[in-house]
């Protein structure tokens, strides 16, 4: 997948999770969206991280942190805020391949047909 | 492989924080680490060499080491402050530049008013260029090769020696013209060449 054509979708892509799954760590995060994309996006640790820290400092995502299997972990949730940020995310995304999709499905050409 | 809080562990931690001797976030080592672990545990797992498989989830999670991911999180999070002083750094050089280049004409042309054209120039250069250099020094000081060090410190001190040179010649002031030269000295023998160099070699990268 061209990362240009992912380029600002990864905000909402993060929020849906989030929403979808209630709470996830950066592990678990690149390999969902590994898995429900069918291997098509390769979420970068470079890039998910900072994406998370921002949505932290924004006040949109909470952190907990837990020991598993010896070693902490850090879980991301959904805050109030996130939650509506979430919903508001989604529908600007589903819109917005709405109108990609009608623009990029091939229409039947008109105006030739006086012959 | 199962990585628990044993020899590992530790080594996957002391593997990132030498990647990353300053860290801004200091929740991104752990975080990073036991990221690591999972590919290792999880995606590694044929992979009998410890060593290996750490340098493996290294290079998958981390390439450009794990700097650079604090430093992309720094960035995200400080965006407009580092726009502004961007905005700040390169207006006060295109001023700086416009009047010391339009005052040497004058003087040149023997134009009346080059001396407060001249001056207000490396007024520029002085508290506003020099001033900004030494701030983008400081906040890079930790992830800057040996060779960008030159080249920013040369900077500085050109800059700083040339300003204070030009200012002292404007005003008629003893010891103008030893820190005019060393200034020019500074700027053309040791910020210039390196500068044009790394400029090159970038150019040569892939990624250019």
């Amino acid at each position: 997948m061209s990362p240009e054509l992912l380029k600002g979708t990864l905000t909402p892509l993060i929020l849906k999770l989030l929403l979808d799954r209630g709470r996830m760590y950066g592990y678990e995060i690149t390999q969902q969206v590994k898995l429900i994309s069918r291997e098509r996006i390769l979420l970068k640790e470079g890039t998910l991280y900072p994406a998370l820290y921002k949505l932290l400092a924004d006040g949109l995502i909470t952190a907990e942190e837990e020991t598993a299997g010896g070693r902490a972990r850090r879980y991301y949730s959904l805050t109030q805020a996130g939650y509506t940020r979430a919903s508001e995310q989604i529908n600007l995304v589903n819109d917005f391949l709405d109108i990609m999709r009608e623009m990029f499905t091939p229409q039947p050409r008109l105006g030739h047909a006086d012959i | 492989m199962q990585i628990s809080e044993n020899l590992a562990y530790s080594r996957i931690l002391a593997a990132l924080q030498t990647q990353a001797k300053v860290i801004r976030s200091p929740t991104i080592i752990p975080e990073l680490a036991d990221h690591i672990a999972c590919i290792i545990e999880f995606e590694l797992a044929h992979e009998p060499d410890f060593d290996k498989a750490l340098q493996q989830a290294l290079e998958i999670v981390c390439p450009g080491g794990a700097a650079e991911i604090d430093e992309n999180i720094t960035l995200l999070l400080t965006f407009n402050f580092s726009d502004n002083m961007k905005r700040l750094f390169y207006g006060g050089l295109c001023t700086a530049f416009f009047f010391i280049g339009n005052g040497f004409m004058f003087r040149m042309l023997h134009w009346p008013g080059a001396g407060i054209v001249l001056f207000t120039g490396f007024m520029a250069l002085l508290f506003v260029v020099t001033p900004m250099l030494i701030t983008l020094l400081l906040n890079s000081l930790n992830r800057i090769s040996g060779l960008e060090l030159v080249q920013q410190s040369a900077a500085i001190l050109g800059c700083l020696s040339f300003s204070l040179g030009g200012i002292f010649k404007v005003q008629h002031w003893p010891g103008a013209n030893i820190s005019l030269l060393f200034g020019m000295l500074a700027l053309n023998v040791v910020f210039m060449p390196i500068f044009f160099y790394r400029t090159y070699k970038q150019s040569l990268s892939p990624a250019a």
